[in-house]
């Protein structure tokens, strides 16, 4: 199973590849992207089983990269890990077919809740 | 609209949540004096329509600190790189997200603006490139002052 990473932050890429490693989570193969734009190009030529993104990114933000995803067709499943917590950012993810998200800070137990449905073989 | 700052139980609750361990800062109103804190570092704060509502600082020992714990980067590195005033990319990028995640505390304070924060940047830079002379002028802060990783250091929030 391959997990794609997409936040503009490096030490966040690395903070989330290492709760994904301490939830149990280690043996799946992990790519990263700097932002929605290179998410989306990523998506095409690795096809994750699973997207977890950042919501403010430069060049294309998360939700405009769950947008042009879903535009296309794509069903991949996509969960937000992000700050923005307010109940018209939850319910715009939701509508924009985001299949969960994920508010930090977060431990590896609400990562590995959120994410073991969409990993199981 | 002002900017209510977190008390210092809510910081150390997060940050022993991002950290791993109570840091035990506390947490004073007072006077802004820009000179009281050594190369700092900033991450501004801005609502919903872009506007600058507030900046986060952090001393050089602080943000060194915090962003060096959260990546579990060895102390003696981060000392280094606080002898040397000379912090890498990845612990800014670090201290960074700590600031990021400080705005989810910020937000659930009543009467607040939401807020996010900006990359985090030397402040000498935030003042000068970005145009953000109010910070040097602010009359009022919020200090949080304790142990961290390296040493005795220091956040602040000005509200603009």
């Amino acid at each position: 199973m391959k997990i794609l990473i997409c936040d503009d932050s490096m030490a966040m890429r690395r903070i989330v590849n290492r709760t994904l490693r301490q939830a149990g989570f280690e043996d799946h193969e992990v790519v990263e992207a700097e932002n929605g734009k290179l998410g989306l190009e990523t998506t095409e030529t690795e096809s994750p089983d699973l997207i977890l993104s950042d919501w403010n990114m430069p060049e294309m933000t998360g939700i405009q990269f769950l947008e042009a995803l879903r535009a296309k067709g794509d069903k991949t499943p996509f969960g937000f890990i992000t700050t923005e917590q307010t109940p018209e950012m939850r319910q715009l993810a939701i509508e924009t077919g985001a299949d969960f998200l994920l508010p930090k800070p977060f431990t590896p137990a609400e990562m590995a809740e959120k994410i073991g449905n969409f990993l199981s073989e | 609209m002002a900017l209510n700052s977190p008390n210092a139980e809510s910081l150390n609750s997060l940050l022993e949540m991002l950290l791993g361990e109570d840091l035990g800062v506390s947490c004073a109103e007072g006077g802004v004096d820009l000179g009281s804190i050594k190369k700092p570092y900033g991450s501004l704060l801005i609502d919903d329509t872009d506007e600058v509502v507030g900046v986060i600082l952090a001393d050089l020992t602080a943000a060194v600190s915090l962003g060096g714990q959260l990546m579990m980067l060895p102390v003696g590195g981060l000392e280094d790189q606080i002898d040397e005033k000379d912090p890498t990319a990845l612990v800014i990028d670090a201290v960074s997200e700590v600031f990021n995640n400080l705005t989810v505390t910020m937000n659930t304070i009543e009467g607040n603006p939401h807020v996010r924060s900006k990359p985090t940047k030397e402040l000498a830079s935030i003042i000068a490139d970005d145009e953000q002379d109010w910070i040097s002028s602010a009359s009022q802060k919020t200090e949080y002052t304790g142990k961290f990783l390296c040493g005795d250091g220091i956040v602040q929030v000005i509200s603009k």
